[in-house]
């Protein structure tokens, strides 16, 4: 009995020590996942949920993949928390976008570039949306976005570079508002905007 | 001037919300984060779980696969057993993780915690979902493999049980029910536990109900013992919302337990099974060179209905046909079908041709230059979304209407 508990003992604390390692190199990465994706708030709960999720199954994982073992997970905890919400404020949302729609466009949701690309990219299908999350947000590189989502890499690929399109084409579709909102920023957003000048290499 | 997809990411990459200062994350070390580690770690016992919330319950999956998998099952034990229909709802709560005696055997008798949240990677919302391996991409029978497992491991145990490595009754010696399939994985296990049948299906349905499991059918198979085997099929969701027998990778995904009397008690036999589903070949997808898609739509007695469409409904078209999986190799009869549309993609090193039609089997084949590529699922997704891309109605097809908007390039 005293050795079974020994041999216990010491696989919980190897368990222990190298989960404290694996939360503490992927903290960051997780929280600016779910800060962008729901906010400060309800960011912490998320990454919390992560986290007790591989502190469970934590022999399912090893350690070269546990990264983004851990995305993936974290993608389903926010796909499942942002149906829940949607959900609970559907009726709420369509009586706002009503409104809204009534009284046209908020001056202020206009104020800035980032603010109304992000609205942009809400119109987008959610798969493609998060395309463009995984990759030019998380700077994760396609076969990784992938795996998070659980398809194979050429379908991932396809999906982004559809993604892509669609959103360069509904900014297009829109770039009187886009250069209005622009012209109140100093970040040259309308440059930028038209394909100007500062082209970056793409990530791969 | 137009938006380049260049500038278009850049512009994205800039709207990031934590860059552009719309939110800020918190970085470790700080006090919540090590409370939160802290709290993590802590979740040992049943006594330290805390409530889960309902957010995470699992209701993601398709609605149209449930009914798939309610209908396949039913119809499977009605053909063997004649057994009676059983849908009773759930009486536990959401997915509280739950404490339950390990069946005894070369594990172990350690107490240990069931798998409450199907949040896991092990979804199977997830094709390839992630996992210890150290090769990001996954074979769909690797991805179906390890969601059996995982569905295994989540089966509820009845209290008191221990596992054998055979079966304990003639009864449970042979598969209970299974999809007439080339392509089944299936892991059993069996166990012997103490009370009665009914107790013990009654506690295997509210704990099936407590780890994310719901109960997707039932039945009573006559066995060559004599004694009747009750069966439970347990599903991963929920299925007023969906179920989760159904990924990329996979189909069919159920838990299949059968329940007799034994000489002790109960006897219990779980069968943990999927249908691998081919891989999508490289060729079928379709190439975002395509510049347009030439229609075929036939609807007898009405004439065919020809359309050529160019612009972006040609690639919302190409990214319906992109997300459909393949076809499971399921054992199916089905009509002939009288509706169908013919979509012919085209555009550089461009030449697929997709059919489908809007029937409950749903095939949709793929040919991409000239030959035939696996054949996929979602006939009805690929039928309404063409019949909406032309503006005509998929609900009455007794008559052709005049599309509501004119496509971009006439047709002949």
């Amino acid at each position: 009995v005293l050795v079974v508990r020994a041999e216990e003992s010491v696989e919980s604390a190897g368990a222990v020590a190298s989960f404290e390692t694996l939360f503490a190199a992927n903290y960051d990465d997780l929280m600016r996942y779910a800060v962008r994706r729901v906010g400060a708030d309800a960011a912490g709960d998320v990454v919390a949920e992560v986290f007790l999720i591989a502190w469970r199954r934590r022999g399912d994982y090893g350690p070269d993949a546990a990264r983004l073992w851990l995305f993936g997970v974290a993608h389903n905890v926010l796909a499942n928390e942002q149906r829940a919400q949607r959900r609970r404020t559907d009726l709420r949302q369509r009586a706002q976008v009503d409104l809204g729609r009534a009284s046209g466009p908020d001056p202020a949701d206009l104020a800035t570039t980032a603010v109304y690309v992000r609205q942009v990219l809400s119109t987008l299908p959610w798969r493609e949306q998060e395309a463009l999350r995984l990759t030019e947000w998380e700077q994760l590189e396609p076969a990784e976005a992938a795996t998070v989502v659980g398809c194979s890499p050429p379908a991932f690929r396809a999906r982004l570079h559809r993604a892509r399109r669609r959103l360069a084409r509904r900014l297009s579709d829109s770039e009187g508002q886009l250069a209005g909102a622009a012209a109140t920023t100093s970040s040259g957003a309308s440059r930028l905007a038209t394909g100007g000048a500062d082209e970056e290499d793409p990530p791969k | 001037m137009s938006t380049s997809t260049r500038a278009a990411r850049r512009l994205l990459r800039a709207a990031d919300p934590i860059k552009s200062g719309a939110e800020r994350a918190p970085q470790w070390p700080n006090p919540a984060a090590r409370e939160t580690l802290r709290a993590v770690m802590a979740h040992t016992a049943p006594t330290a779980e805390r409530p889960r919330r309902r957010t995470l319950a699992t209701r993601w999956l398709v609605p149209a696969a449930a009914a798939a998998v309610v209908v396949a099952v039913s119809i499977t034990i009605a053909v063997v057993g004649g057994g009676r229909p059983d849908s009773a709802p759930n009486t536990a709560g959401p997915g509280l993780p739950v404490i339950m005696p390990a069946p005894q055997g070369p594990s172990g008798s350690r107490p240990t915690l069931s798998q409450g949240d199907s949040t896991g990677p092990t979804q199977p919302q997830t094709s390839q979902p992630p996992t210890g391996s150290a090769a990001p991409t996954l074979s769909n029978r690797e991805v179906t493999q390890r969601a059996v497992s995982s569905l295994l491991a989540d089966a509820p145990v009845l209290p008191g049980a221990a596992t054998v490595d055979h079966a304990p009754v003639a009864g449970l010696k042979d598969p209970l029910q299974a999809p007439v399939a080339d392509n089944l994985v299936q892991q059993t296990r069996w166990w012997t536990a103490p009370g009665t049948v009914d107790a013990a299906l009654q506690y295997l349905k509210s704990q099936g109900g407590a780890t994310g499991l719901s109960v997707h059918g039932g039945g009573s198979l006559g066995s060559s013992s004599g004694e009747d085997v009750e069966i439970l099929v347990l599903v991963r969701g929920d299925p007023a919302a969906g179920d989760g027998a159904s990924s990329d990778a996979y189909s069919q995904l159920a838990l299949v337990l059968g329940v007799t009397r034994s000489a002790t008690g109960v006897a219990v036999r779980v069968d943990a099974q999927a249908v691998v589903r081919p891989a999508r070949s490289e060729a079928e997808h379709i190439p975002d060179g395509v510049t347009s898609v030439d229609i075929v739509v036939t609807r007898p007695p009405e004439s065919p209905v020809h359309r050529v469409l160019t612009g972006e409904k040609v690639h919302d078209l190409a990214q319906v046909v992109d997300e459909l999986a393949t076809l499971p190799p399921l054992a199916t009869s089905c009509p002939a079908a009288a509706r169908s549309v013919q979509l012919t993609f085209t555009g550089a090193d461009v030449d697929i041709v997709v059919e489908a039609g809007p029937g409950a089997c749903g095939a949709v084949t793929v040919r991409s230059g000239g030959e035939f590529q696996p054949t996929l699922a979602g006939g009805p997704q690929v039928y309404a979304a063409v019949m909406a891309a032309l503006g005509l109605s998929s609900a009455n097809d007794g008559a052709i209407e005049t599309p509501s908007r004119a496509p971009s390039v006439s047709g002949s």
